[in-house]
């Protein structure tokens, strides 16, 4: 495995070799292929050694090593191992703290230089300015942690993704949204009503989310550059939980203006609705399959809540989880093959994922508490929230290892998360 | 362990509730038909979009000391809409109280503890309301002077985490038109 790894830096470092004066920019290695070999070592973090970086500290409030290392260990693909009492002195002195590979970061003319060592031959694997033009200290270390990503493995960070949720203060819940590691919140409307559900719009520009602005529940649609909203659904009864498909303006969502809830389509530019479930039961929270063919959704139709999955039209229901009697809150894998979802098991609320080929479930979380999960957009990782010791908050588990890693720390209730698109 | 779909797929879906139940260390009864469930709303096509919401301007306020002891929430199961025989004696009341009072507007709010999905619950809650204007419509009141909302787990009425609390939250409330000036 080891070798495997060895033989791509080699890679990478023969496209430094033969291009350095791309330095300045992202180096070559991305060219050059993949550091780390997916397929083989997909389930083994790399270890990165990384410093604190006091020197670059300025009005952060926080060392900017402890940013990157949050964000590299988020992204599911690194270890990070950090100086301890002992500050490694040089790149030896890391390797023999097991570091595979060391970050270094240095004050620049204009912003900072963000590197990568191979900690076992010292070559660069990655070279880049981050101007502080380009964004605050904190997204300067989130683009350098994707590059760290990008360049050792080939595939896309996720440091520089949003959170939405639902943030009860004690005065109600308001829709608000964040960065991955759970800084910078802020709510979305500033308008006081009971603000649930929040989702993202699959290009990441607009959040759907259901209000009670007017005293009962809507469907609106926010739009994050131009900074207003819409009311989009307003009938009789309760109108919630939409989500737009991938390819434009067709919402699904849960209406009751029938008498009970069912499952109905918009279509945003015509206006033209369509129902999609005709059953004498509860059947909610739909959402739409990667590709927009399918739609899963929660239904008692036979007893306790199930998760189902049915064609874009409504047709052809399939019961996919198949134990338990409490199973709700379904979120397909970023490539449709599997459904994560809450249920209730002997030892509490957990999150489970159903692979629908094989029929085949894991069970990502401990503990109980567990509510409410959505994917990272590639597909690594579960974020949910979790109550636990009298607070609520949101935690990012990675499927291979299955460690969990809190990302709220403020005050309140953290709650209902959606990831959005890489930007 | 992984599942056999195959064998689960045939055995049928009420006798796979069954099994599951059996094999469980923490046993639920098997869900019962749920009497109250909406009668077959497919009267208009599916491609017909439902009406509106009416009457959002109108204000409801908590039953005054007169009526609050007539007006008083009704509790339902946990993860039920069913109208229990407890709840009957209450809603029988009520009706009554609005029979005598034909031009109130009443709000029937739906309630929910705080187990399970945020969501889910916020659907649970409708259909508690829902249930519960069906069956006061069943006594002779006016379906149109009853407004149902549902807050799902959003606003419980006893801030605890144990079963006591919860079967306080699992509920409907009612509110009564105020009084225009």
């Amino acid at each position: 495995m080891k070798q495997a790894r060895r033989m791509v830096i080699a890679a990478a470092l023969f496209a430094w070799a033969a291009f350095p004066s791309s330095f300045g920019v992202i180096s070559t290695a991305g060219a050059a292929g993949p550091i780390i070999d997916v397929e083989k070592e997909g389930d083994r973090r790399i270890q990165i050694g990384i410093d604190l970086y006091k020197q670059l500290t300025g009005d952060l409030g926080v060392p900017p090593g402890d940013i990157l290392a949050f964000d590299l260990e988020l992204s599911g693909w690194f270890e990070p191992i950090r100086p301890g009492v002992m500050v490694p002195t040089g790149i030896a002195d890391w390797a023999r703290k097991g570091a595979e590979v060391v970050t270094e970061m240095s004050a620049a003319p204009g912003g900072f230089i963000g590197r990568v060592r191979d900690a076992g031959t010292g070559n660069v694997l990655l070279e880049k300015t981050y101007a502080s033009s380009e964004g605050s200290m904190r997204r300067r270390m989130h683009r350098f942690s994707d590059d760290i990503v990008q360049t050792l493995t080939g595939e896309k960070g996720i440091a520089t993704t949003q959170i939405v949720c639902e943030w009860n203060s004690g005065k109600g819940k308001r829709v608000v949204r964040m960065d991955v590691d759970g800084y910078g919140m802020k709510e979305i409307t500033g308008e006081g009503a009971l603000e649930l559900s929040p989702r993202w719009s699959s290009d990441g520009s607009k959040i759907l989310y259901t209000s009670f602005s007017s005293g009962y529940p809507d469907v609106y649609l926010q739009d994050l550059k131009a900074g207003n909203r819409k009311r989009i659904a307003h009938y009789q009864g309760l109108n919630a939980f939409g989500d737009l498909h991938p390819n434009g303006n067709l919402l699904v969502l849960t209406m009751s203006s029938s008498g009970d809830p069912e499952i109905y389509t918009k279509d945003l530019s015509s206006g033209k609705i369509h129902r999609l479930t005709h059953h004498k039961a509860t059947d909610t929270s739909p959402v739409w399959s990667p590709d927009g063919s399918r739609i899963a959704f929660a239904s008692d139709r036979t007893g306790g809540p199930q998760v189902y999955v049915m064609n874009a039209d409504g047709s052809s229901p399939k019961q996919v989880t198949l134990r338990g009697d409490y199973n709700t809150a379904p979120e397909w894998s970023p490539d449709g093959t599997r459904i994560a979802y809450c249920a209730l098991r002997p030892d509490g609320f957990q999150i489970q994922v159903v692979e629908l080929a094989s029929g085949g479930v894991t069970t990502v979380t401990e503990g109980g508490g567990c509510e409410d999960p959505c994917w990272s957009p590639d597909g690594r990782s579960i974020l949910y929230s979790r109550s636990a010791g009298g607070r609520t908050d949101l935690y990012i588990t990675d499927l291979s290892e299955r460690k969990a890693l809190r990302i709220t720390r403020g005050s309140g209730k953290f709650t209902t998360p959606d990831w959005s698109p890489i930007p | 362990m992984k599942l056999d779909v195959v064998w689960w797929k045939s055995v049928g879906v009420l006798f796979t509730a069954g099994i599951l139940v059996a094999g469980c260390g923490k046993s639920k009864p098997a869900p019962a038909p749920d009497i109250s469930a909406p009668a077959d709303t497919t009267t208009t096509t599916d491609n017909e979009a439902p009406p509106e919401r009416t009457g959002e301007d109108v204000q409801y306020v908590d039953p005054n000391s007169q009526y609050a002891s007539i007006l008083r929430p009704i509790r339902f199961e946990f993860n039920k809409y069913r109208i229990t025989e407890e709840s009957k004696p209450t809603l029988e009341g009520i009706a009554k109280l609005l029979k005598q009072n034909a031009t109130w507007k009443v709000l029937i709010e739906g309630h929910c503890d705080e187990q399970g999905t945020n969501e889910y619950n916020l659907t649970l809650g409708e259909q508690r309301a829902q249930a519960t204007r069906r069956y006061l419509a069943s006594l002779g009141v006016d379906d149109g002077r009853l407004q149902t909302v549902s807050y799902g787990e959003e606003r419980p009425t006893n801030m605890g985490h144990d079963e006591s609390a919860w079967a306080e939250n699992r509920r409907c409330e009612f509110k009564v038109e105020a009084p225009r000036s």
